[in-house]
């Protein structure tokens, strides 16, 4: 967070990250990047309709009845959009309150919304970098956008971009083993947002690994008492947690690098953050 | 607990997972991240012994069911 200090009239910043959380694409166009600002929007937001359209709009009806409130979004990767999980739950709510059969394609929809929010959560990350006076730390915004998009898509792949290889190994040996693990232990229950609501919604901020092994063999029907379900749940649901650890790191560093320096931009700047040797 | 070793060999699988990221996360170098990962082992599991002894303790005097 070195570059930081070096840019302290960050607060156009701020307001930009903020604004994208309500709006995607809104902190871009304030910025003046209107073209990239929309083209978030129709990215971020499609992704969200079309999650809701094939799920029906009924991802809370997954929640029993105990734990649905006003307050049931404030733990699901969807509030990284929080201004579509907002109109999410006024539209649709918790459904009817009596059983009915899910949409065919509801766990392609819940995975969408959720890939939704936790994108939104990264172009938060671009215009808060675009948003900094610094030019050079601004103009680090699409790598790094970049690096942090990569890191939750595959755990360790951000810092294998920042050429962290043995770093990007050992995160993605340690993240993606411990989920490993714990949905052996588990015998793949939790690949089930249905099943388990908030554990599933740990879990996703992991990223291709589970999308993966959830297609292969999610949704499995349990007809048997799973010994050490419960620490499996709790292991792979800290696995996607350590991960955001993980790309607070990515993020740190390409806060810090140089940016491609251009030929008329030649002389550093003072104060400007470097990377450690 | 019939099956206690069970149980804390997934606590150390859990514990060296998270004392790793956090070595990751807290040492920009990889060489300085190597060489505290066992002083923050260390650190960890004294830690969660401490507060075993503690839940264990207070369970013996304050929340006993006899």
């Amino acid at each position: 967070m070195s570059a930081r200090k070096s840019d302290p009239a960050g607060g156009g910043a701020d307001f930009a990250a903020v604004l994208t959380w309500f709006v995607p694409g809104a902190g871009h166009v304030v910025l003046g990047r209107p073209l990239f600002g929309i083209l978030a929007f129709l990215l971020v937001e499609g992704l969200y309709v079309l999650g809701v359209r094939l799920s029906d709009g009924r991802l809370f009806e997954f929640l029993e009845p105990d734990l649905q409130g006003p307050f049931a979004g404030a733990l699901a990767p969807e509030v990284g959009n929080l201004g579509a999980l907002v109109w999410h739950m006024r539209s649709y709510g918790f459904g009817p309150g009596f059983p009915r059969s899910w949409p065919e394609h509801i766990h392609l929809g819940v995975w969408l919304t959720a890939a939704s929010g936790i994108l939104n959560a990264c172009l938060m990350v671009s215009a808060n970098l675009a948003g900094r006076r610094e030019p050079r730390v601004a103009a680090r915004s699409p790598r790094a956008t970049l690096q942090v998009v990569a890191g939750w898509l595959v755990p360790g792949l951000g810092h294998v971009l920042q050429k962290r290889v043995a770093r990007g190994v050992a995160v993605f040996v340690l993240l993606v083993g411990l989920f490993v693990l714990g949905t052996w232990l588990a015998e793949g229950s939790n690949l089930d947002r249905e099943r388990h609501f908030y554990y599933w919604g740990g879990q996703a901020l992991l990223g291709a690994p589970v999308m993966l092994l959830e297609a292969l063999h999610g949704h499995a029907r349990v007809a048997h008492d799973i010994p050490y379900v419960d620490a499996g749940l709790v292991m792979v649901c800290l696995a996607g947690l350590l991960n955001v650890l993980a790309l607070l790191d990515v993020f740190a560093r390409a806060e810090a690098e140089p940016a491609p320096v251009r030929a008329s931009d030649a002389e550093p700047v003072a104060g400007d953050a470097r990377a450690p040797a | 607990m019939k099956d206690l070793p069970v149980h804390l060999l997934l606590f150390a699988v859990v514990g060296l997972v998270i004392t790793g990221m956090n070595a990751v996360f807290g040492e920009p170098e990889d060489a300085a991240a190597v060489r505290s990962l066992p002083k923050r082992l260390a650190w960890f599991f004294l830690g969660c012994a401490v507060l075993a002894a503690c839940i264990l303790l207070a369970e013996r005097f304050l929340a006993a069911a006899h």
